[in-house]
C-alpha cells in the first residue's frame, strides 16, 4: 500500500481533494466560513464538529448539492466549479444508507454503473466482487427492506464505491447503528479503504469514530476549520479550549506561568511543559485522564482531589472530583484495584510529560 | 422552468381562458347595467336564494348524519369496519345522474307523496357528500390523540364534558372544514338538481344551463356564470384556509389505539347500531332499490331492461350500450391524459421552481370550478375556432377535471420520497430526467394509478360539462343517455335508465372500492 505523507501537511497528488476558502451560506448565516483543506491521494480525512459546525453542509458542497459563495474545489487535479453533481465522479455514503426502495441489492450496487453505461456482464461481475469485498456475497436478489441496519450501510457503502469515484464521502455513516456494530463497521470501512487506496472524507460528531478511522482530523466550529492534524497530534496537542473539550479532554485547569516558563496549577509546579511559549503568563493546561491517577502517586507532581463518584467501565474504576484548593473538576480513570469512597481526599500524581498547556 | 411550462400551458388554454372568457362574455357588450339588471331580477334572486338555502340544509343534514358514523369508523374496530367506510365511500364516486335515478325511483314508489318536495334533492346530497364528513371528520378523528380525553376523565370530567371542552374544540377547525366542503359541492350541484329538482326548483348552476342552451341568452347565462364562480373562488379559500389549519392541527400527532366495540361495552354498541343504521337508509337502501328495479319487469323479474340497452330508440340517438361504450373510451382518454399532465405537473409543483406554488393553485382550479361553468367557458372560448365541434373536447375536459385527483394522488407521495434518494442518484451520476425516471417514477407509480383510477371514474359520471360540449351521436355519453331516459315518462324507458345506470354505477363502484381498498387510512377525501 502506498501512502501518501501522514504529516499535518500532506502532499495534494493528482488524484486527492483540495478546497480553498469554501464558504457556503444560508440567507446571511455562513454554515462554513472560508474553509481550506486538502485530501492527499489515498488517504482519509475526518471532519469532526457538534451538530450545526458545517460539516454536512462543507460534504454537500464538495457534492455540488449546495452552492459555494466564494472559493474553489478541486477534485483529481480539476475544478468542480460549474460541473454537475453527476459529473463530479464522487461517491457519496449517507447517514440511514438512503438505499433506493424499489431496488434489489444488486441493482442498487450496480445503479452508478448503469448511469456510466457499463456492460451489463461487466456490472454485474463488479456487483459479486463489490458485494463479496463488503461481506455480502450472495445478497444479490434480497430486498432492501429486508436488510438489517448492518447490512443496508454495506450496500450502501458498496454502491458508492461500485463506479471507482474518485473521492468517497461518508456522511455520519454509521450514526443509527448501536455501539457494538458502529466499531466494528468502522474497523472493517478503514481496512477496506486502506486495501483500496481510496480517497476519503468522512463527516462525523464522533470524535471517536473519526480517530478510528481517519489517517487525519479536521476539527471544524461554528463553520470555521479550528485544527487539522493525526489523531494522536490533535489529541495531545489540542489548538484551543473548543478542540480539547470537544476532543473528550474533562481536565481543563487554569494556570499560571512562572520564571523559566515553570508551571503552576493550584499552587503545584508542573514544570515546563509543552507547549509553554516565551511571552506566556496564565493559561489552560489539558491534562488526559490517563494522565493523572493513583498508580503515579509518590513518583512526581501530585494534586490533591476529593472524590465525588466513583463510576465503573471497561474493567477499570472512573473517579470524578473536584480539585482542592481551586474548585475546578477532576476525571480520572484509576489505575487501580480498590476504589476510593466517595468523599475521601487522595492525593494523584501528574504524568506532566503528558499535559499540554495552552496560552489564553 | 421546463416542467412547469407543459403543465402550465395546458391549464392556461383549458381553465383560464375558457374562465376569462366568460367573465368577459358577462361584461362585454352588456356592460354593468346589464349586469344589476340580470342580478335585479326576482327570479334571478329566488334561484340565489334557493341555491343557497337548498345547500344550507344539505350540509346541516349531512353532518349531523356524517357525524354518528365519523366517530364510530374512528374510534371503534369491529369486524367489517373496512366494508362500512368502503361503503361511505363510493357514493361520492357514483355519478350523480345514477344517483338521481335511483332517488327518483326510490321516491316514486315509496313515498310518491314526497316525490315532488324538496326531500329527494336532500337525501340525494347527503347519500354523496356522507363520505366527506366522515373521511374528513373520521379520519382525523382517529388520528387525535386520545390521552387528552384520558387526561380530562383523570382530571374529573364527564363523558359529556370531555366532548364539550375537549373533543369540539380540537374538531372544530375539521368541522367547519369539511362543513364548507359539503356547502360547496351542493352550492353547485347540477344533475341532482335537473332531474330531482322538479319544476320552481332552479339552482345558478341549472339556470346557467337553461339560459345557454335552452335560451340561448348566453349573455345571462355569463353573468349567472360570474356570480357563481365569485362565490365557489369565495368558498375555496375559506375551505383552503381550513385545510391549512387542519393540517397544522394534525401536526405530531399520535396514533391511538382504536377499541373494539366489545370493549367499548353497551354505549359502543349503540353508537354501532345508529351508524350502522343510517349508513343503512341512506345509502344502502337507494342502492338496493336501484338495482331491484331495474330487474322488474311488469311485476316480476328479468334482465329485459337490460337487453333493452343494446336497442335503438327514437329518444336516444344511440344505443344505451354504444353510449356507454363512448364513455368507456372517454374515460380512457380522460385518465391516460389527466395522469400524464398530472404527474409532470405534480413534479413540477414539487420541483422547487418559484412558479410551483401559482401552478399548484391553478390545478386545484377545475376541482372548485362548477362543471358546468367549465362547460360553459369551453362553448364560449372554442366557439372562435369552431373547436367546440371537436370530438376531443368532451374526454379533454373530462381530463381536466380528474387533474385534481392525479395531483392529489402524486404530490403527497412525491413529497414523501426522501431528498437523499436523488441525492444518492445524482452523486451517482444520474442526471435530473434520469433521477425522475429512475427514482421518482418508481416510487409513484402506485399513486399515480391511483389518481388515473380516479379520473376514470370522474369521466365515465361527468355531466355538467358534457351535457354543454355533447354534440350527440359519437359523443353521446352514458350518464347524457341516463338523464334523458328518466326525465321520460314510461316504465320501460324507466327500467332502461335504472339498468345503464346500474352498468355505470357498478363500474365506478369496483374502480373506487379497488382504491379505497388499496389506500387504508388516510386523512384526505381524496
Amino acid at each position: 500500500m502506498s501512502r501518501a505523507g501522514r504529516s499535518g501537511q500532506a502532499e495534494t497528488g493528482a488524484a486527492g481533494l483540495s478546497i480553498r476558502d469554501v464558504t457556503v451560506a444560508f440567507g446571511s448565516v455562513r454554515a462554513v466560513d472560508g474553509v481550506s483543506l486538502e485530501v492527499a491521494a489515498g488517504e482519509t480525512l475526518a471532519v469532526v464538529g457538534p451538530s450545526g459546525s458545517g460539516k454536512s453542509t462543507l460534504l454537500r458542497a464538495i457534492a455540488g448539492l449546495e452552492p459555494l459563495v466564494a472559493g474553489e474545489i478541486r477534485a483529481g487535479g480539476r475544478s468542480l466549479a460549474g460541473v454537475p453533481v453527476p459529473e463530479r465522479d464522487l461517491g457519496l455514503m449517507f447517514q440511514d444508507h438512503a438505499l433506493f426502495p424499489h431496488l434489489d441489492v444488486a441493482a442498487n450496487v450496480a445503479f452508478g454503473l448503469r448511469m456510466k453505461r457499463w456492460p451489463a456482464d461487466r456490472q454485474r461481475a463488479r456487483v459479486v466482487a463489490l458485494l463479496e469485498l463488503v461481506g455480502l456475497a450472495g445478497f444479490e436478489r434480497r430486498a432492501v427492506h429486508e436488510l438489517s441496519g448492518g447490512e443496508a450501510q454495506r450496500v450502501a457503502l458498496a454502491r458508492a464505491l461500485a463506479p471507482e469515484p474518485a473521492l468517497l464521502m461518508l456522511d455520519e455513516p454509521f450514526g443509527s447503528l448501536d455501539r457494538v456494530l458502529r466499531e466494528q463497521l468502522t474497523e472493517e470501512v478503514r481496512r477496506l479503504l486502506r486495501e483500496l487506496g481510496q480517497t476519503a472524507l468522512h463527516v462525523t460528531h464522533d470524535q471517536a469514530e473519526a480517530f478510528a478511522l481517519a489517517d487525519r482530523v479536521a476539527v471544524l466550529a461554528a463553520g470555521r476549520l479550528v485544527q487539522v492534524g493525526e489523531p494522536a497530534e490533535l489529541w495531545h496537542r489540542p489548538a484551543t479550549r473548543f478542540v480539547a473539550e470537544f476532543l473528550g479532554h474533562p481536565n481543563r485547569w487554569p494556570a499560571t506561568v512562572g520564571e523559566g516558563g515553570r508551571v503552576t496549577v493550584a499552587g503545584l509546579d508542573l514544570g515546563s511543559l509543552a507547549g509553554v511559549g516565551a511571552e506566556s503568563a496564565g493559561g489552560t493546561v489539558v491534562v488526559p485522564v490517563t494522565a493523572v491517577g493513583p498508580s503515579r502517586s509518590g513518583t512526581g507532581p501530585t494534586v490533591d482531589v476529593e472524590v465525588g463518584s466513583v463510576g465503573f467501565n471497561q474493567g477499570r474504576y472512573r473517579v470524578t472530583g473536584r480539585l482542592v484548593g481551586v474548585d475546578e473538576s477532576v476525571d480520572v480513570v484509576w489505575e487501580a484495584d480498590e476504589a476510593p469512597a466517595v468523599g475521601e481526599r487522595v492525593a494523584l500524581g501528574v504524568r506532566a510529560d503528558q499535559v499540554w498547556f495552552m496560552a489564553d | 422552468m421546463s416542467l412547469v411550462a407543459g403543465p402550465a400551458a395546458f391549464l392556461a388554454v383549458l381553465v383560464v381562458w375558457p374562465l376569462v372568457a366568460v367573465l368577459v362574455r358577462s361584461f362585454e357588450g352588456v356592460g354593468p347595467g346589464r349586469v344589476a339588471e340580470v342580478l335585479g331580477r326576482g327570479s334571478v334572486r329566488s334561484v340565489v336564494a334557493f341555491t343557497v338555502g337548498q345547500a344550507l340544509l344539505s350540509t346541516m343534514l349531512t353532518l349531523a348524519l356524517g357525524l354518528p358514523v365519523a366517530r364510530v369508523v374512528a374510534r371503534y374496530r369491529f369486524p367489517g369496519v373496512r366494508v362500512l367506510r368502503a361503503l361511505v365511500v363510493v357514493p361520492f364516486v357514483l355519478p350523480t345522474v345514477v344517483v338521481a335515478a335511483a332517488f327518483a325511483t326510490l321516491f316514486e314508489r315509496y313515498a310518491p307523496g314526497w316525490r315532488d318536495t324538496l326531500v329527494p334533492v336532500l337525501a340525494a346530497h347527503v347519500f354523496f357528500n356522507l363520505a366527506v364528513v366522515v373521511r374528513v371528520v373520521g379520519g382525523y378523528w382517529a388520528g387525535a390523540d386520545r390521552r387528552l380525553d384520558e387526561a380530562a376523565q383523570v382530571l374529573g370530567a364527564g363523558p359529556w364534558q370531555v366532548f364539550r371542552s375537549v373533543t369540539v374544540p380540537r374538531l372544530g377547525p375539521v368541522l367547519a372544514g369539511s362543513a364548507v366542503l359539503v356547502f360547496l359541492f351542493t352550492f353547485t350541484s347540477f344533475g341532482i338538481i335537473r332531474i330531482l329538482g322538479g319544476p320552481g326548483r332552479a339552482t345558478l348552476e341549472t339556470e346557467i344551463f337553461r339560459y345557454a342552451v335552452n335560451r340561448t341568452e348566453f349573455d345571462v347565462a355569463a353573468v349567472l356564470a360570474a356570480l357563481q364562480l365569485v362565490v365557489v373562488l369565495g368558498l375555496a379559500t375559506v375551505s383552503a384556509a381550513f385545510q391549512r389549519r387542519i393540517s397544522r392541527a394534525q401536526r405530531g400527532r399520535v396514533r391511538p389505539s382504536a377499541r373494539t366495540v366489545a370493549e367499548g361495552g353497551w354505549p359502543a354498541r349503540l353508537w354501532l347500531a345508529g351508524a350502522l343504521a343510517i349508513v343503512g337508509v341512506v345509502i344502502v337502501v337507494p342502492i338496493v332499490v336501484l338495482g331491484q328495479s331495474s330487474l322488474r319487469v311488469g311485476d316480476g323479474y328479468g334482465f329485459d331492461n337490460y337487453r333493452r340497452l343494446f336497442t335503438t330508440g327514437d329518444l336516444l340517438p344511440v344505443s344505451a350500450a354504444r353510449a356507454l361504450a363512448t364513455s368507456l373510451q372517454y374515460a380512457l382518454v380522460a385518465a391516460v391524459v389527466a395522469s400524464v399532465v398530472g404527474v409532470v405537473a405534480a413534479m413540477a409543483v414539487t420541483g422547487g421552481s418559484a412558479l410551483a406554488r401559482p401552478l399548484e393553485v391553478l390545478t386545484l382550479v377545475p376541482l372548485g370550478v362548477s362543471a358546468v361553468t367549465l362547460g360553459f367557458g369551453y362553448l364560449v372560448a372554442f366557439a372562435v375556432f369552431d373547436l367546440r365541434r371537436s370530438v376531443w373536447l368532451v374526454p379533454v375536459s373530462h381530463a381536466v377535471i380528474g387533474l385534481p385527483f392525479v395531483l392529489a394522488a402524486v404530490v403527497p407521495a412525491l413529497r414523501s420520497i426522501d431528498p437523499r434518494l436523488r441525492e444518492a442518484a445524482a452523486t451517482l451520476g444520474a442526471g435530473g430526467w434520469t433521477v425522475r425516471r429512475l427514482v421518482d417514477w418508481p416510487l409513484v407509480r402506485g399513486a399515480a394509478v391511483t389518481g388515473a383510477g380516479f379520473s376514470a371514474a370522474v369521466s365515465l359520471g361527468e355531466f355538467g360539462a358534457t351535457s354543454f360540449l355533447s354534440r350527440g351521436g359519437d359523443s353521446f355519453t352514458a350518464p347524457l343517455a341516463v338523464a334523458r331516459l328518466v326525465s321520460q315518462p314510461g316504465a320501460a324507458l324507466r327500467g332502461q335508465a335504472l339498468a345503464l345506470s346500474m352498468v355505470i354505477g357498478l363500474v365506478v363502484a369496483v374502480v373506487a372500492a379497488l382504491i379505497e381498498w388499496r389506500r387504508g387510512d388516510r386523512v384526505s377525501l381524496l
